[in-house]
């Protein structure tokens, strides 16, 4: 019998772990940083770490923050700010520590996380102010990144909520206007490789 | 001391407030204390500064930021914070219309003043860029993988004429940023954390509830004023730069969502009708009976617009489907119906969503691509029709039940003793309670008690013996299915009357137990609320007590199995049937029948029965929710 209780611990005990493999995996989170300008030099805590799009790898048990500066010529430097937070699967997380980027949004800066893991940064000319067309363009992109999947639906489909914003976005008030769109961002879709593909192609109509 | 000194001093030498309107003509004498004294008491300003009285009678603002309060003793004194106030904007301080806009606009209301500050250009392009047309409290459903949304989350939606994905949310958090698990609980529980209120997008809560946390979002739109909404609106500007300490049970979500909007409408006394703990389903429902909702709004989750859509297809498309989404690829895309497209596309939606898909990787990237694929298939099968879908459900959440419980039962054992059993639940719900507005197959029970009045042949009482206690349990009974292969888990710490080998005791006794539940679990049939739900668990228990016969710890493992059968929300019948094997005693068997009837929304009947090895109790019980 013992042997039989033995047994059934080790089970569960596989079990335990099979269900949060993803999240024990060494401690480690990888995020991926990238931004509007390609091969931007991107620092962590000041130091050198590689430039845009990158791939990095963070220790979720770390109790600091974790403050990265995005710097390119003729372009006005980005911090942002990465904190650990407690969110996904808890009960596993008691036992592994939290994870980083659930607790930061849109508000710092030119930062938009448009996943978990995915960061995108928001460059900007240091010789130019932002005019409305950029504050446009810098809030569609955000709508587009972060919804991007139920926005290929309704633009499919033909219709729903994420259609009608966009459709608000562009100022297509009327039917035919809004068909006419539909039609246009259907041949974007058809376009366009990537999610980041997608939204440059959206943007140069805006 | 000297600040008392000055208040007091105050008080004696203002017979006569002048409200001037710095430098205009003109001039509001308030001709008494007595007025002013009124007003600093009066519903609206306590409810404006969130003061509530303490168990001494004092006035205390639940707000806990300095930066909220005029004078030093604001806090606690809503006299001197009114007299701070008047004396603020008498000085015509620029800033003093934009800090405090509500105030103003109370303060003005009610003595009548025509002051002419110049205009808040902050304040304004708030209210401008929010063109809030009316209020909704959102309620995002219940989501058991974090602890703080075990019983769902509420926040204030501002409805605009704009598309409703433009509108804004109102949220109330904690900043739990930087702590560990361990913090995380203990700083709830004991108030570390700071609570603010934060105004984003609402599609950022779309996103976070419905699609990266698969939880429905409802709104309860808010029968209120133009007025009401304008004062709301300027009361949350003035709360914005400040905080609360944040309580899990108490002060937290759900509650400020409720304070803030009080100040709106202070002729109801919301946070008075919570409870010790405050739940947001709770408020949901304290919003209803007050009369102050006027529509419910229905956002489903990607797993439920998945789960709509795959329901409402036939057989021969259900196959389609399936070939789709079993390898990842189909050769006849372009002659599958429009039926399957949709949900295969609802289903990788749902499942893969493309902030999950790192392309790098090839069956993620072929997965992406498929994606891609459908879309374009699908946006080639119609002409646009453009119209909105809506979803309907009657999982409305402010129907649950109450969440505390108190039961009574009758019953007798096999030594063929009548007893009477009572039993007290703090919290929330369990599994056999009515599926009405809680559409999760969940147990979730914290503080539980129960006790046993044995009674003789006669009827007469012979002893009383502890029964259960439940600190916590939880039990979470994910549906195991090709969508979704989850296992489901659990645990339950707290007491229990023993009743096996572990002891030679007749009655048992009563121990410390703690246990883990791993498991799978299986809807086998689901036709509107009726179901048919199996589950098998691996239970890992230990007990202690110093009358175990052998060790006094007992550790012990062995299945647990069962089913739930629903017959629509009201009536359930629960089985299982559990074997556990003990390092040191005889293994024990135990099974349970329990089958429920909800009459009514708050009171239900079981029937029940309870068989230990040889031992065995059946009961008839009578459930109130209150």
């Amino acid at each position: 019998m013992k042997q039989l209780i033995s047994l059934l611990l080790l089970v569960v005990s596989s079990l335990v772990l099979v269900s949060c493999g993803s999240i024990v995996n060494g401690g480690k989170q990888e995020i991926s940083i990238d931004s509007n300008i390609q091969g931007v030099e991107v620092e962590l805590n000041g130091t050198k770490i590689g430039v845009t799009p990158l791939k990095y790898e963070v220790s979720r048990k770390s109790e600091e923050p974790l403050s990265f500066t995005l710097k390119k010529d003729g372009y006005t430097p980005q911090t942002v700010q990465l904190n650990s937070s407690i969110s996904g699967w808890f009960w596993g997380n008691i036992l592994i520590g939290g994870f980083f980027g659930s607790s930061t949004d849109y508000s710092t800066g030119g930062m938009y996380q448009y996943s978990p893991d995915n960061y995108f940064i928001e460059m900007q000319s240091s010789s130019a102010m932002e005019t409305e067309k950029d504050k446009k363009s810098n809030y569609l992109r955000y709508f587009v990144l972060m919804n991007y999947d139920r926005i290929q639906k309704d633009i499919s489909t033909g219709e729903g909520k994420y259609l009608d914003s966009l459709n608000e976005i562009y100022g297509k008030k009327n039917t035919a206007d809004s068909i006419e769109f539909l039609f246009y961002l259907r041949e974007v879709q058809h376009n366009s490789k990537t999610m980041m593909d997608f939204t440059n192609n959206l943007l140069t109509k805006i | 001391m000297l600040n008392k000194v000055i208040i007091f001093c105050i008080i004696l030498i203002s017979p006569a407030v002048i409200f001037t309107a710095g430098g205009k003509n003109e001039q509001i004498k308030i001709s008494s204390n007595e007025l002013l004294n009124k007003f600093a008491y009066s519903k609206e300003w306590l409810k404006l500064l969130h003061y509530k009285k303490n168990v001494f009678s004092n006035y205390k603002s639940q707000i806990d930021s300095q930066f909220f309060f005029l004078s030093l003793e604001g806090k606690t004194n809503p006299y001197d914070e009114l007299l701070q106030t008047i004396n603020f904007f008498n000085k015509n301080n620029e800033n003093a219309y934009c800090r405090f806009p509500a105030r103003y606009d109370l303060i003005k209301k009610k003595f009548n003043l025509d002051i002419k500050f110049s205009p808040c250009q902050k304040l304004d392009k708030y209210i401008n860029t929010t063109k809030t047309d009316s209020l909704s409290i959102a309620f995002s459903s219940y989501y058991i993988d974090s602890p703080v949304s075990i019983f769902g989350h509420t926040f204030t939606k501002l409805n605009s004429k704009k598309s409703e994905l433009f509108d804004y949310a109102i949220n109330f958090f904690a900043d739990v940023r930087n702590v560990n698990s361990i913090q995380y609980i203990l700083g709830g529980l004991f108030g570390n954390f700071k609570g603010y209120y934060k105004l984003l997008p609402y599609h950022y809560k779309v996103r976070e509830y419905n699609d990266y946390e698969n939880r429905d979002i409802w709104l309860y739109r808010l029968k209120l004023s133009e007025e009401q909404i304008d004062f709301f609106l300027k009361h949350n500007w003035e709360l914005m730069n400040s905080f609360y300490d944040y309580f899990f049970f108490t002060e937290n979500c759900a509650y400020h969502v409720l304070s803030a909007l009080e100040a709106a409408v202070p002729e109801y006394n919301l946070t008075d009708e919570t409870k010790s703990i405050v739940l947001p389903v709770e408020t949901l429902k304290i919003l209803v009976n007050n009369n102050l909702v006027d529509r419910i709004d229905y956002n489903p989750s990607l797993r439920n617009i998945f789960l709509q859509s795959y329901s409402s297809l036939n057989d021969n498309e259900k196959k389609d489907f399936h070939e789709v989404v079993d390898n990842n690829k189909f050769d006849r895309l372009d002659f599958i119906p429009i039926s399957v497209l949709d949900s295969a596309i609802d289903y990788y939606n749902f499942k893969y969503p493309s902030f999950h898909l790192d392309q790098k990787d090839e069956k993620q990237n072929q997965i992406f691509l498929l994606k891609q694929n459908l879309s374009q298939i699908r946006s080639n099968k119609v002409k646009p029709d453009l119209y909105e879908k809506n979803y309907t459900s009657l999982k409305y959440p402010h129907l649950i039940h109450n969440s505390n419980r108190f039961s009574i039962y009758f019953g007798r054992n096999s030594f063929q003793n009548f007893f009477i059993q009572p039993e007290f639940r703090f919290l929330f719900h369990d599994l056999n309670d009515s599926s009405q507005g809680y559409a999760v197959n969940a147990t979730i029970e914290f503080m539980k008690i129960s006790g046993q009045f044995l009674l003789s042949e006669k009827l007469l009482f012979e002893n009383f013996y502890l029964n259960e206690f439940k600190f916590l349990k939880m039990l979470n009974y994910n549906d195991f299915s090709f969508y979704q292969k989850k296992i489901s888990w659990g645990f339950d710490i707290g007491a229990s009357r023993i009743l096996d080998k572990r002891t030679d005791l007749k009655y048992g006794t009563f121990a410390p137990e703690t246990a883990l539940y791993f498991g799978l679990s299986k809807i086998f049939f689901q036709n509107q609320d009726s179901s048919f739900l199996f589950f098998c668990f691996i239970r890992l228990d230990s007990s202690y007590s110093n009358y175990f016969i052998n060790n006094k710890v007992a550790l012990g493992t062995g299945p647990e199995i069962g089913l739930k059968l629903s017959l629509g929300e009201n009536v359930n019948l629960l089985m299982f049937y559990r074997k556990l094997f003990f390092l040191d005693y005889q293994s024990y068997n135990k099974i349970e029948i329990i089958s429920r009837f909800h009459l009514i929304q708050n009171f239900a009947i079981d029937l029940k029965l309870n068989w230990i090895n040889r031992f065995y109790e059946y009961y008839l019980g009578f459930l109130f929710y209150f």
